[in-house]
């Protein structure tokens, strides 16, 4: 069912970690920063967001080696956003080991981050010129909105939660994940492949639709996997509970519980992160189990992944077949199912 | 074929005709198709039906979706009204521009004559201070004593 995942993952992740690891190493060793650029980017990592730029580039028709650079920018840019994720979520890991300004401090972090968010246009603006106004004018827009839209979920997610909010719809939530999750994570990586793929010349709008579903898909299991949190996961483990994050989960085992539960849950929710104990984590986590929340959200999630293969014919259907075509279409069932 | 029995390719059918002369079906076993039991909503997850919960999603889910498009493409349409490159702008920044060019015209012509008036107004003196000047080196001398020698 994903049997070109695995592959085109290592081959192309390996070209893209050389290609990001060439470009942070020539920069200047200016101390205090050097050394924390290239800290993320050496834990590895799925390389998800950089595969889907470069199988769009190439089922779209373009050339491996001009979709390097660009999927690179995707990947330096991601990694820049994860470095003010964690201090925005007050999260202790990240891949496996301490989260980077846990290691070195929240202002060097903040500047490491700020450094990789302005380098990442780099690869993006010394190719774009050479092919034309067009081309350029396009790229720009896409990640103009992807920039946007990605900031206006990320203020969403922690504006709830700054002010305790309780009433959270199903809504709210996937309109959320669309804008915080879905747009940097698979809707602007396929846009950008597709746009080189084609030279600029078709609508990107054309894999929205395919890119919030199968986005939505992948946010949702990153949450049973936060849930889990299996010894493999590499985050701190139910780190979501600790930070009461607005997730399905919480939606739904609010909405179900009993009066007296909803009043314990709400003040569990009220507290700040320092004040939730691992016991109270625990209760919640029972909680969840016995309201069914678990099978719930993996239940929202398949009907998404549904969603998302039925897009996938809408948006690809017309493409010759290819590796990378079978590529994006089976990247529904592996982000459904993954493990990690 | 006989008023009161069934030929033999007619199968299901009562042999015998009831007593009010008509030919009817034997009694049907069910009346319902066989349901998997998911038509009906099937097993319950998380307090709801399944089918519940897979419809809401998709519904929600497509409305989510649609109204980020649509606000997609009104931000689209203000960025393209406040750049200057859409064919509109451009008609209204030629307007601008040509007014503004009959404008500079009309200015410089001004300029100009008021230039050339000051010119020829200073042409024109600088000739009658000439042609004073002139008359005044045209006019005899005065000697200062009349004919006999004798002092004015």
């Amino acid at each position: 069912m994903t049997r070109t995942i695995q592959p085109l993952l290592e081959a192309y992740g390996a070209l893209i970690r050389e290609y990001v690891d060439g470009y942070l190493t020539s920069q200047p060793q200016a101390p205090y920063l050097h050394e924390l650029l290239a800290d993320y980017p050496s834990r590895g990592g799925k390389m998800m967001r950089p595969c889907i730029c470069m199988a769009n580039a190439r089922a779209f028709g373009g050339r491996l080696e001009d979709a390097i650079p660009f999927a690179g920018a995707v990947e330096i840019l991601h990694n820049a956003l994860l470095i003010h994720d964690d201090i925005q979520d007050e999260s202790v890991e990240r891949r496996g080991l301490p989260t980077l300004h846990a290691l070195h401090g929240v202002p060097l972090a903040i500047n490491a981050g700020d450094a990789m968010l302005l380098m990442a246009f780099g690869p993006l603006l010394d190719h774009v010129g050479s092919r034309g106004g067009t081309f350029a004018r396009r790229i720009l827009d896409v990640t103009r909105r992807m920039a946007r839209e990605t900031a206006e979920g990320q203020a969403l997610d922690i504006g709830w939660r700054q002010d305790n909010r309780h009433d959270i719809s199903t809504a709210d939530y996937l309109s959320m994940v669309l804008k915080k999750t879905a747009w940097m994570a698979t809707i602007w990586p396929a846009q950008v492949g597709m746009l080189l793929g084609t030279h600029g010349l078709v609508d990107p709008e054309s894999v929205v639709r395919f890119g919030f579903f199968l986005g939505a898909t992948f946010q949702i299991q990153d949450d049973l996997l936060n849930f889990a949190s299996e010894p493999a996961y590499g985050k701190e483990p139910r780190g979501d509970l600790f930070e009461a994050k607005r997730t399905l989960l919480l939606i739904h085992v609010r909405d179900q519980c009993h009066p007296h539960e909803r009043q314990q849950l709400d003040h569990f929710m009220n507290l700040r992160r320092e004040e939730r104990s691992a016991e109270s984590v625990a209760w919640l986590a029972d909680l969840m189990l016995s309201k069914g929340s678990v099978d719930y959200a993996r239940m929202v999630a398949e009907s998404l992944a549904g969603a998302a293969r039925h897009e996938f014919t809408r948006a690809y259907g017309h493409l010759p077949d290819s590796q990378d075509k079978d590529f994006i279409e089976d990247l529904v069932p592996w982000v459904f199912n993954r493990a990690t | 074929m006989s008023g009161s029995q069934l030929p033999d390719s007619q199968p299901g059918m009562e042999q015998e005709a009831t007593p009010d002369g008509r030919w009817q079906r034997p009694p049907l076993e069910r009346e319902v198709p066989l349901r998997s039991g998911w038509s009906d909503g099937g097993p319950h997850v998380g307090g709801r039906r399944i089918t519940d919960t897979v419809e809401d999603t998709i519904r929600t889910a497509y409305q989510v979706i649609g109204e980020n498009v649509r606000q997609g493409h009104d931000a689209a349409e203000r960025y393209s009204q406040h750049a200057p490159r859409g064919a509109a702008e451009a008609s209204r920044d030629l307007g601008t521009l040509t007014s503004r060019m009959i404008q500079l015209g009309r200015d410089m012509a001004n300029t100009y004559f008021d230039a050339m008036d000051i010119l020829l107004q200073e042409v024109d003196q600088r000739r009658g201070d000439r042609e004073r000047s002139q008359e005044r080196r045209d006019a005899p001398e005065d000697p200062g004593v009349d004919d006999a020698g004798v002092p004015r």
